[in-house]
């Protein structure tokens, strides 16, 4: 299933970069000054970016806004969570 | 002619000689004079005269010559319904045989006029007039000295009990009784069912309008309308310009005291009074027990919540709200300029103290920190070292007040790599603190 690992793989790197950005966030709540707090927002929140653009090129939307053909509504030719991972 | 106009005449008062019947019957002797000029139209000399003496004897009554016309000292002789012509005055009950029947009298100066009439049993009692179109409908009886003044009329049963007139516009509508000292107060109607329970008056203009009944001792003091099924719950007034608005009681004992409405759900429940300048704006409710106590007012949208009190010296300024649970503790103020601003509390030892407090702007200056802690350098989770500065900072903890829960401030640090942070449950290397059974690093 390299498909499947594949695709895992890629939304293991959006949930690791998306706690990293939730953390900081928190930090910066109480901490909007901090300049070092602050740049590693902006690195943490491009990494997630990159993750989820990946992601999405090749195993689909992860939100609605990420469908990229101009074509086909592909948000629900994904497979569902009772439906199985392997397309 | 009356009997006075006989009184002396200009050539005497003896008409061919003979004296009149009524004059021995009055023990007078018009032959002297002058006296007291009964009528000023007449010449001197016409007045009452002196006792005759010797006194003749008195003339029986059955005796007098009544040609003349009654006399005052001659009762009135009513007819009988019988003897009188049923052409001029029909009586509606006329029979033959019913001599007690009393027909009212006309009255002389206005014969449309109907006198009421009298009780055959209690002549000094007035009975109603009736209605000529309706003579079941019992008529208030008129005013001797006001003939326009409507009399309330008398109770059949309890001639003591005055019943409320009715309107000449809307019978159905119940008047108030008139005081009879004085007419313009306007005494609250009586219930037919209870005649100790005193009714509301009606305004006139509307009458589904209830109005305060007075107060007997001050007309200008507006007595609160009694429940009707509680007569002994004092409902409050209406306000006049907005019935559907409760106005405040007045205090018994204190009629400038505003006392605060009840709600009429759960009339235990103290509703806050309306202050008379502003009427949107909630005054606190006096606390029972202890009138000097200002009670905090109750927010309209939230009555569970409980407004801060105002200062009475000045009402601008908001008193910080009491602990329900700690009444002792003062809950930090709410900024009036920004509500969300928690203002920092004041030490209870050192009111002029300012504790640290969490402030919203980024301006707004951090609070105080302990000169002896700095932030801790890199810790490995596995081999914590304790440095010198975690220790200092244990040590200027002396300095800081007791009582008070202190959370040290955070700075940055080295943070976790981006794949081992979420296993590790924080970026942060000083907030990993994994639980551990029987302790906690």
């Amino acid at each position: 299933m390299n498909c499947m690992s594949d695709c895992d793989m890629l939304l293991k790197q959006v949930f690791l970069t998306s706690f990293a950005v939730d953390d900081v966030v928190l930090y910066l709540d109480t901490h909007p000054l901090d300049k070092d707090a602050l740049n590693y927002y902006y690195y943490v929140a491009d990494l997630r970016e990159k993750a989820v653009e990946a992601y999405q090129e090749q195993c689909g939307p992860l939100m609605n806004d990420g469908v990229m053909d101009e074509n086909c509504w592909t948000w629900l030719q994904d497979p569902w969570p009772w439906e199985g991972v392997c397309g | 002619m009356d009997c006075y106009a006989k009184q002396g005449y200009p050539d005497g008062f003896n008409r061919n000689g003979t004296s009149y019947p009524w004059e021995p019957a009055m023990d007078l002797d018009m032959t002297m004079g002058p006296g007291t000029v009964i009528r000023p139209d007449m010449p001197i000399g016409s007045g009452p005269a002196r006792t005759m003496n010797p006194v003749p004897a008195p003339i029986p009554m059955s005796r007098q010559d009544l040609s003349a016309g009654p006399c005052p000292w001659t009762p009135v002789k009513r007819p009988c319904c019988t003897v009188v012509d049923s052409a001029t005055e029909n009586c509606p009950k006329k029979t033959p045989g019913n001599q007690a029947c009393v027909k009212p009298e006309r009255c002389s100066e206005m014969p449309s006029c109907v006198m009421p009439a009298k009780c055959p049993e209690k002549p000094s009692c007035v009975m109603p007039a009736r209605c000529p179109e309706k003579p079941s409908c019992v008529m208030p009886a008129r005013c001797p000295e006001k003939p326009s003044c409507v009399m309330p009329a008398r109770c059949p049963e309890k001639p003591s009990c005055v019943m409320p007139a009715r309107c000449p516009e809307k019978p159905s509508c119940v008047m108030p009784a008139r005081c009879p000292e004085k007419p313009s107060c306007v005494m609250p109607a009586r219930c037919p069912e209870k005649p100790s329970c005193v009714m509301p008056a009606r305004c006139p203009e509307k009458p589904s309008y209830v109005m305060p009944a007075r107060c007997p001792e001050k007309p200008s003091c507006v007595m609160p309308a009694r429940c009707p099924e509680k007569p002994s719950c004092v409902m409050p007034a209406r306000c006049p310009e907005k019935p559907s608005c409760v106005m405040p009681a007045r205090c018994p004992e204190k009629p400038s005291c505003v006392m605060p409405a009840r709600c009429p759900e759960k009339p235990s429940c103290v509703m806050p009074a309306r202050c008379l300048e502003k009427p949107s704006c909630v005054m606190p409710a006096r606390c029972p027990e202890k009138p000097s106590c200002v009670m905090p007012a109750r927010c309209p949208e939230k009555p569970s919540c409980v407004m801060p009190a105002r200062c009475p010296e000045k009402p601008s300024c908001v008193m910080p709200a009491r602990c329900p649970e700690k009444p002792s503790c003062v809950m930090p103020a709410r900024c009036p300029e920004k509500p969300s601003c928690v203002m920092p509390a004041r030490c209870p030892e050192k009111p002029t103290c300012v504790m640290p407090a969490k402030c919203q702007e980024p301006s707004f200056t951090s609070p105080a920190m302990c000169p002896c802690w700095s932030p801790a350098p890199n810790v490995c989770p596995n081999n914590w070292i304790p440095t010198p500065a975690v220790d200092a900072a244990a040590e200027c903890i002396d300095k800081y007040p007791i009582g008070m829960a202190y959370v040290p401030w955070q700075t940055w640090q080295q943070v976790y790599s981006v794949d081992t942070a979420l296993g590790m449950g924080t970026i942060f290397p000083d907030l990993y603190k994994p639980f551990t059974m029987g302790g906690c690093r």
